[in-house]
C-alpha cells in the first residue's frame, strides 16, 4: 500500500489503467485442473502475470496423531512463495506474511468442506507461487478450490476469490502490481457463490463505508465470472476420461 | 423413465428436496439438493435417490474391499493388520488403517496358533467385512492370505515350496496361509 502517494498517475482520463484494462475489468484468467500425477487433486492458474500451482493431498490419516479430530477432519493449508517469484529474491520458508495467509485460506475453505464426512483424518491444501504480481492470495484460492474439487473432496461450492481496491480516488477490480503498491486501498474477497456468504475479508488502506459497499460489490461480481472459470476447468479435466457421454437433459415432470 | 444422468460440478443445483433423498455426494440446503463433489450425477427415479459418483473419490475403506496390508501384532487370537492398499486404488487410504484379523477367519481350515498362518511383516491380501467400530478382515478364501512371508529368522523374503515358504537363507521352511498367486504381486 506505500505511503498512498496520489501523484503516480495510474488511470488515465479515459479511465484506462497502466495496463489497458478498464476499472472493472479482471486480468486475463486461465485455470487448468489436474496438472500433477502425484497429488490426489491439482490445479494451475494463470492470472495475468501470477502464476499460481495448488495440490491437494488426501484426506488421509492424520499425523502425528494428537492432532486428529475424532468429530471432522483437519484441514491444513501451506501458502509459500517460491524464491523466484518476485523480483527481488524471497527467503524461503514460511514467513510472517505466508503463515498469515495460510491461515486466512485455510478458514475459508473449512467453512466449505464437509470435513465432518472424515473424522480423523487431515486434507493437505498446497499453493504455490511460482510467479506473483499482486493478487496472489486469490489467485490461490481459486486454484486451491479447484484442486480440491479435482481431489474429490465434497465441498458446499466451489470458492472464488477477487480483489478490489482504490487507487487515484478511484474503484479498480483486481489491482494489478503498481496499483498495490501505490494504491490507496486494497480488499480481497473470497465468496461462496451458492449463498453469497464471504469466506475470506480482508482490508488495507482506508475506504469510506459507501466506497467499500461498491468495492465489495464489484469484487463479489467478478467472483461469478471466476466460479465459471473454475466450473469451466473442471469440465475440461473429465470431459477427457471418457465416461462424459453427451449431457442429457433433466427430465422433470 | 429412464435415469437421468450428467456430469455436475459442487455446489450445482440438483432438484428440489421433495423430489429426492439425498444419496452419496449430495447436500440438502434450503429446500433444494446439491452436488459436493464433480462427478456423474445419477437420479434415480424409482427409488427417488439423488446420488453423485465422483470422478476421483478419496479411498476409503468400505465392506466389501479386497486390500493389501502388513501384519504389525500377533496377539494370542488375532493379528492386526497395517492396511496400506485397496486394490485398484492408486490414492491413500483415509481413516483408520489399522485392522484386526481373527484366528478363526484366517484359513478355512481350524488354525490351531495364529503363528502356524502369520508372522510379524508378513504382506497379506485380506477382505474387509466391518468398518466402524473397527476394521475387520478376513483371510479365509484361496485369493487371500500370505502374499510375500519374512523369514522370522533373518527377515529375508521367502520362496513357495510345496505347501510351505522356504527361506534360502536359513534352509529352513515355515507354514504360512498362501494366497493364490504368491509373490506374483507387489
Amino acid at each position: 500500500m506505500g505511503g498512498g502517494s496520489t501523484d503516480i498517475k495510474l488511470i488515465d482520463e479515459k479511465g484506462i489503467r497502466l495496463d489497458g484494462r478498464r476499472v472493472d475489468q479482471l486480468r486475463p484468467i486461465k485455470i487448468e485442473a489436474g496438472v500433477l500425477k502425484n497429488a490426489d487433486g491439482s490445479a494451475y492458474v494463470e492470472w495475468g502475470k501470477n502464476k499460481v500451482l495448488a495440490a491437494v493431498y488426501g484426506p488421509r490419516e492424520a499425523h502425528p496423531r494428537h492432532i486428529q479430530d475424532p468429530t471432522r477432519a483437519v484441514v491444513d493449508v501451506i501458502y509459500n512463495m517460491c524464491s523466484f517469484s518476485v523480483e527481488e529474491r524471497v527467503r524461503p520458508g514460511p514467513g510472517r506474511r505466508s503463515v498469515e495467509i495460510s491461515k486466512v485460506i485455510a478458514d475459508a475453505f473449512r467453512n466449505v468442506i464437509f470435513t465432518e464426512q472424515f473424522p480423523r483424518a487431515k486434507i493437505d491444501v498446497y499453493i504455490e507461487i511460482l510467479q506473483a504480481n499482486a493478487g496472489t492470495r486469490c489467485a490461490g484460492v481459486v486454484a486451491a478450490s479447484v484442486a480440491l474439487a479435482d481431489a474429490g473432496v465434497p465441498m458446499m461450492d466451489l470458492v472464488p476469490a477477487c480483489a478490489a481496491g482504490k487507487a487515484n480516488n478511484q474503484l479498480i477490480l483486481d489491482l494489478g502490481k503498481e496499483e498495490d503498491n501505490v494504491g490507496q486501498a486494497d480488499l480481497p474477497t473470497a465468496i461462496v457463490p451458492k449463498t453469497g456468504e464471504i469466506v475470506l475479508l480482508q482490508m488495507d488502506g482506508h475506504l469510506t463505508q459507501d466506497e467499500f459497499d461498491r468495492a465489495l460489490q464489484m469484487s463479489m461480481n467478478a467472483c461469478m465470472q471466476i466460479y465459471e472459470l473454475q466450473k469451466d476447468a473442471l469440465r475440461r479435466r473429465y470431459a477427457t476420461s471418457a465416461n462424459d457421454a453427451p449431457d442429457t437433459e433433466e427430465v422433470r415432470q | 423413465m429412464d435415469n437421468v444422468e450428467r456430469t455436475v460440478m459442487p455446489g450445482d443445483e440438483i432438484a428440489a428436496a421433495e423430489e429426492y433423498v439425498c444419496g452419496p455426494g449430495t447436500y440438502e440446503l434450503e429446500g433444494k439438493i446439491f452436488a459436493s463433489v464433480a462427478g456423474r450425477l445419477r437420479l434415480d427415479l424409482r427409488e427417488k435417490v439423488a446420488e453423485v459418483k465422483p470422478f476421483n473419490p478419496p479411498a476409503q475403506l468400505k465392506s466389501g474391499d479386497i486390500v493389501i496390508g502388513t501384519v504389525s501384532a500377533i496377539r494370542s487370537s488375532m493379528a492386526e493388520v497395517e492396511i496400506s492398499e485397496i486394490e485398484g486404488t492408486e490414492r491413500g487410504i483415509t481413516g483408520d488403517v489399522d485392522a484386526s484379523l481373527h484366528v478363526s477367519k484366517m484359513s478355512s481350515r481350524y488354525v490351531e496358533d495364529v503363528r502356524d498362518v502369520y508372522r510379524l511383516g508378513d504382506y497379506v491380501r485380506a477382505r474387509v467385512v466391518q468398518v466402524s467400530p473397527s476394521v475387520q478382515i478376513v483371510t479365509d478364501a484361496d485369493d487371500f492370505g500370505v502374499i510375500k512371508a519374512l523369514c522370522s529368522q533373518c527377515r529375508s523374503a521367502m520362496v513357495l515350496k510345496g505347501r510351505d515358504v522356504y527361506c534360502e537363507n536359513c534352509e529352513r521352511a515355515e507354514r504360512r496361509k498362501i494366497a493364490r498367486g504368491y509373490s506374483t504381486v507387489e
